[in-house]
C-alpha cells in the first residue's frame, strides 16, 4: 500500500451532512433521505462503527477529516400528534407543517485527519495523523463512507498499526466508547493481517469497559 | 596495578556534582527520611549518596543523604503486558500512550547530615528538605574526602581499600584512616567465599606501605597469607618500597612455631592436662609458681622435678602429674626457653604470618593465648617505661576469629577480651576476621570499632551483627545479602557513615583461591590409575616370561 493509493473515490457514497456539533471532535450529521440525493444510503451504510470522512479545505490544502459513527438518534416531530389527519397517505404534503421532518441523526467522532493527494481516479492519503483535528467542519459538509483502503491507510500513519485516538474516542463516545473501539478493532481485523497486538488492545478495552461499568471489580 | 591514588588533602570542595537526579516530593516514612522523584533515565541505586541544599542557622549548607530504596512510581499498565509475544512498548505506541522516558522512580533517601568542619563529622540538620528542592548526586571528590573519618591535614596514613560501589569503576576512592581502625580494632565479617582474607590482605598491604610501615602479626590457621611475600618483589617496588624501606614478610611455618613453656600461665598448663585431680592441681600450682620465680627457662623435666620435690609423701600425685605433663608437653611444639626477644617476631614495617595450619584447634588457641599475652604484657611494659621490647604499636590479625574468640570459652578468649577492651590505650590493635559472626563472642564483636562487612546471608549471622555492631543500621544490614564477592560495607569508627565499597585488587597474589575440585579429582584419578596399572605393567617390562595362568 503506497501513500498515493487512491483511498477516496469520486463516487464514494455520501451518507449524511453535518448539522450540529457538540464540540471539537463530536459532530452531529443528518442522514440523507429520499429526495435529498440521487442515491440515498441504506441502513448498513451508516451503521454503528462505520468509518467516515469529510473533506475540507484549510489554507488552500485539501484534507480529509476521518471519523466514526458512534451514536445515532431518531427524530420524530410527529410523536405525540397521533390525532386524525387531514391527509391521506398519498398526500404527505398536506401533513401539518407541510414538510416531513422525521430524521436520523448520527453522532460522528473525529479520529484524525490526512492530507489529500491526487491519485488515479481518486485521491490518496498523505501525512496521516491520528491527532485531534484542529479545524472545524462546516454545517452541510457532506459525510462519506470511508473505503476499506482508506481505513487501513488511516490506521498505519507511520507504517505501524496505531489507534492513538483511543482515549479521546472513549471520552467522546461516553457510553459506547468501548463498543465503538471494539467495532473498529473488528474492522481492522478484517482489513489487516491478524495482529496479536489487536488482541492485546481488545483485551485491554474489554477489561477497562468491564471495570468502568462495575462488572468486574 | 601500580596506580596508587593520592588521598585528599582537605575537605574544601563542592558537595554536589553537576548531575541533578530529582526533586524532593515529600517526607518519608521515618523522621530522617524523604522521598524524591527521579526520571527513569537517571540511575539512582540503593546506597548512592545524594546532596540537597538547605539552610542551617542562617547558613546555606549541603546535606548528604543515602538512598535507601528506589521503586518505580509509574509504568505501563498490566494489560499492555498481557501477551509476551507482543512488545508492551509497541502496544503503548499504538494507543498513543507515551512510554520509555516517561517512567519515573520514587526514591527514598535517609539524611546523613551536613559536614561540620569543626566536629569533622556529619551533623544532623534536624530538618528535611522542602518539597521541590533539587537533589543532586554527591560529587566523587567530596565523598572521597568526607566519608573517611580521617584528619587529612595531619600526616596520618590512610589505607586505600577500594572504590565507592555505586560510582563508575575507580571514580571515587575509599580510604580508611589507619590510626582509627588500628587503635579501635577491626572486624572483617563475611560468609565464606566473599573475600574476607582477600580484603584482610588488602588492609595488610596498605598498612605495610611506606606511609604507615605497621608492625603486624597474623594468625593464619589456613596458611593463606604467605603470598604477601610478593610485596617485596621489584614489580611492586613503586607501591611498597621507599628509599631503604621494603616491607619485611616473616612467614613462620608450622615447623618453626613453638610455644615457650614459661610463657604459659597456670590456667594454660592446667587446660593441657587430662582431668587432673584437685591434689594434682594444687601441687602443680605451687610448683609452677616456684619455677616462674626461679628461671626463665622451664622444661617439662623441670616441672616434673619440681613437683616431685614438693610432693612430700608417696610421690603418687607427682608421678600421676608427670605422666600427664609428659603427655601434654613432650612435643616439638613446646620449647623450654622463654621467648626473650619479641622484636624477632614483630617489628615496624614487618608482617609476621604465623601459619597454624598443622596445629590442632586447641593448640592454635593456646599458642594465640600465650603469644598475645606475651605481646600485650610487653606493650604494657613499654608504655609504662618498664621495658623497651615493643616500643611501637602493634596490630594483630586473627583469621578465623571464631576459633580464637568463640562464643563460649576458649583459652585465647580472656586475653582477647582484655586486649580488645584495653588495648587501645597500649597501642595494641586487633583485627578479627570471621565468617560466622554469630559464633563470635558478642563482647569481642562489639569491641571492634570498625567493621568491613561483606555478603552475609545467614540470618543468625545478620542478627549477631545487628546486636553487636552499633554503626550497622538497618539500611546497611539490608544490603548484606545482595552484595557480591569483593563488595563490602565499611562502617564504624573509621568512617563517618557506612559506605558501600568495591574492594580494590590486591597487589600481591591471592593465596586462598577455592580448590578446583573437578580438576583435582581428574588429576588424582590419573595418578591413582597410573599407580594401579604400574603394578600390572611392571612384570611385562622385564624380559622374564610371565605366568599367564588365570588366578
Amino acid at each position: 500500500m503506497t501513500a498515493h493509493e487512491p483511498v477516496i473515490g469520486d463516487d464514494d457514497l455520501t451518507i449524511a451532512s453535518i448539522v450540529e456539533s457538540n464540540g471539537q471532535m463530536d459532530y452531529v450529521a443528518e442522514v440523507y433521505r429520499d429526495h435529498d440525493k440521487a442515491t440515498v444510503p441504506e441502513k448498513q451504510d451508516y451503521e454503528f462503527g462505520q468509518p467516515v470522512y469529510v473533506k475540507t479545505t484549510v489554507r488552500g490544502e485539501k484534507r480529509a477529516l476521518v471519523g466514526v459513527v458512534y451514536e445515532s438518534r431518531l427524530v420524530n416531530p410527529d410523536q405525540g400528534r397521533d390525532g386524525p389527519r387531514l391527509s391521506t397517505p398519498d398526500q404527505e404534503l398536506f401533513v401539518p407543517g407541510y414538510v416531513d421532518e422525521k430524521q436520523t441523526l448520527l453522532g460522528i467522532a473525529l479520529l484524525g485527519f490526512a492530507e489529500l493527494a491526487p491519485a488515479d481516479s481518486g485521491q490518496g492519503f498523505t501525512s496521516v495523523s491520528q491527532e485531534l483535528p484542529r479545524w472545524t467542519l462546516d454545517i452541510d459538509d457532506p459525510v462519506s463512507k470511508l473505503s476499506g483502503a482508506g481505513f487501513r491507510r488511516f490506521h498505519r500513519p507511520d507504517g505501524q498499526l496505531a489507534l492513538r485516538y483511543y482515549d479521546r474516542l472513549i471520552t467522546a463516545a461516553e457510553r459506547f466508547g468501548a463498543e465503538v473501539t471494539l467495532s473498529l478493532i473488528e474492522r481492522l481485523r478484517a482489513e489487516t493481517d491478524r495482529e496479536a497486538m489487536l488482541d492485546v488492545i481488545e483485551r485491554k478495552v474489554r477489561w477497562e469497559a468491564s471495570t468502568d461499568r462495575g462488572v468486574v471489580r | 596495578m601500580n596506580d596508587v591514588p593520592e588521598p585528599p588533602t582537605g575537605r574544601e570542595m563542592d558537595a554536589a556534582s553537576e548531575t541533578v537526579v530529582g526533586t524532593v516530593a515529600e517526607p518519608g516514612e521515618r523522621a530522617d527520611e524523604f522521598v524524591f522523584v527521579a526520571p527513569d533515565a537517571v540511575d539512582v541505586r540503593t546506597g548512592e549518596f545524594v546532596v540537597y541544599e538547605t539552610t542551617v542557622e542562617g547558613d546555606s549548607c549541603d546535606v548528604l543523604a543515602r538512598v535507601t530504596n528506589a521503586e518505580q512510581e509509574r509504568g505501563l499498565p498490566g494489560e499492555f503486558l498481557a501477551d509476551p509475544g507482543v512488545e508492551s512498548e509497541a502496544v503503548a505506541d499504538a494507543l498513543g500512550v507515551p512510554s520509555g522516558d516517561i517512567e519515573i522512580d520514587r526514591v527514598s533517601a535517609r539524611v546523613v547530615g551536613y559536614f561540620d568542619t569543626e566536629m569533622e563529622t556529619f551533623a544532623n540538620p534536624r530538618s528535611l528538605p522542602d518539597p521541590g528542592s533539587r537533589v543532586s548526586l554527591a560529587s566523587d571528590e567530596f565523598l572521597e574526602a568526607v566519608l573517611p573519618s580521617a584528619d587529612w591535614e595531619s600526616e596520618s596514613a590512610t589505607a586505600h581499600v577500594g572504590w565507592l560501589l555505586n560510582r563508575e569503576t575507580k571514580a571515587a576512592n575509599v580510604f580508611m584512616p589507619i590510626d582509627a581502625f588500628a587503635a579501635t580494632h577491626l572486624a572483617v565479617l563475611a560468609s565464606t567465599g566473599s573475600g574476607k582474607s582477600y580484603t584482610a590482605s588488602v588492609v595488610i598491604e596498605e598498612m605495610l606501605r611506606p606511609q604507615s610501615r605497621a608492625a603486624m602479626c597474623v594468625f593464619d590457621p589456613h596458611g593463606e597469607y604467605d603470598t604477601l611475600d610478593g610485596m617485596r618483589k621489584d614489580e611492586h617496588a613503586s607501591v611498597f618500597q621507599d628509599g631503604a624501606y621494603t616491607p619485611e614478610v616473616n612467614v613462620v611455618t608450622p615447623d618453626e612455631i613453638t610455644v615457650a613453656i614459661p610463657d604459659l600461665n597456670y590456667g594454660d598448663l592446667l587446660a593441657l592436662l587430662d582431668e587432673p585431680s584437685e591434689r594434682m592441681k594444687e601441687l602443680l600450682d605451687r610448683a609452677w609458681r616456684d619455677l616462674q620465680k626461679e628461671s626463665n627457662e622451664i622444661g617439662v623435666r623441670d616441672i616434673i622435678s619440681k613437683c616431685e620435690a614438693l610432693d612430700e609423701g608417696d610421690h603418687g600425685t607427682a608421678s600421676a602429674l608427670a605422666w600427664r605433663l609428659n603427655r601434654a608437653l613432650n612435643r616439638d611444639l613446646f620449647a623450654s626457653a622463654a621467648r626473650n626477644d619479641l622484636t624477632d617476631l614483630v617489628a615496624p614495617g614487618q608482617v609476621t604470618v604465623l601459619q597454624l595450619n598443622r596445629l590442632s584447634e586447641d593448640d592454635q588457641q593456646m599458642l594465640a593465648a600465650a603469644l598475645l599475652r606475651k605481646l600485650y604484657e610487653a606493650r604494657k611494659d613499654a608504655m609504662r617505661g618498664d621495658g623497651d621490647d615493643l616500643d611501637f604499636p602493634l596490630f594483630t590479625l586473627l583469621e578465623e576469629g571464631h576459633r580464637f574468640a568463640p562464643d563460649g570459652s576458649a583459652r585465647s578468649l580472656p586475653i582477647l577480651r582484655t586486649i580488645l577492651s584495653e588495648g587501645r590505650k597500649f597501642g595494641f590493635g586487633v583485627g578479627i576476621i570471621s565468617q560466622r559472626p554469630s559464633k563470635l563472642d558478642a563482647d569481642v564483636l562489639s569491641q571492634c570499632g570498625t567493621q568491613i562487612i561483606m555478603q552475609i546471608q545467614n540470618p543468625n549471622d545478620q542478627q549477631a551483627i545487628r546486636q553487636s555492631v552499633e554503626s550497622a543500621g538497618e539500611d546497611v544490614l539490608d544490603e548484606l545479602p545482595g552484595l557480591t564477592p569483593g563488595q563490602a560495607v565499611i562502617a564504624g569508627d573509621a568512617m563517618n557513615t557506612p559506605v558501600l565499597t568495591r574492594i580494590r585488587e590486591r597487589h600481591t597474589n591471592h593465596g586462598a583461591e577455592s580448590l578446583d575440585a573437578t580438576s583435582e579429582w581428574r588429576d588424582s584419578w590419573e595418578s591413582w590409575h597410573e599407580e594401579q596399572n604400574r603394578g600390572v605393567v611392571d612384570p611385562y617390562e622385564s624380559d622374564k616370561e610371565v605366568d599367564e595362568t588365570p588366578l
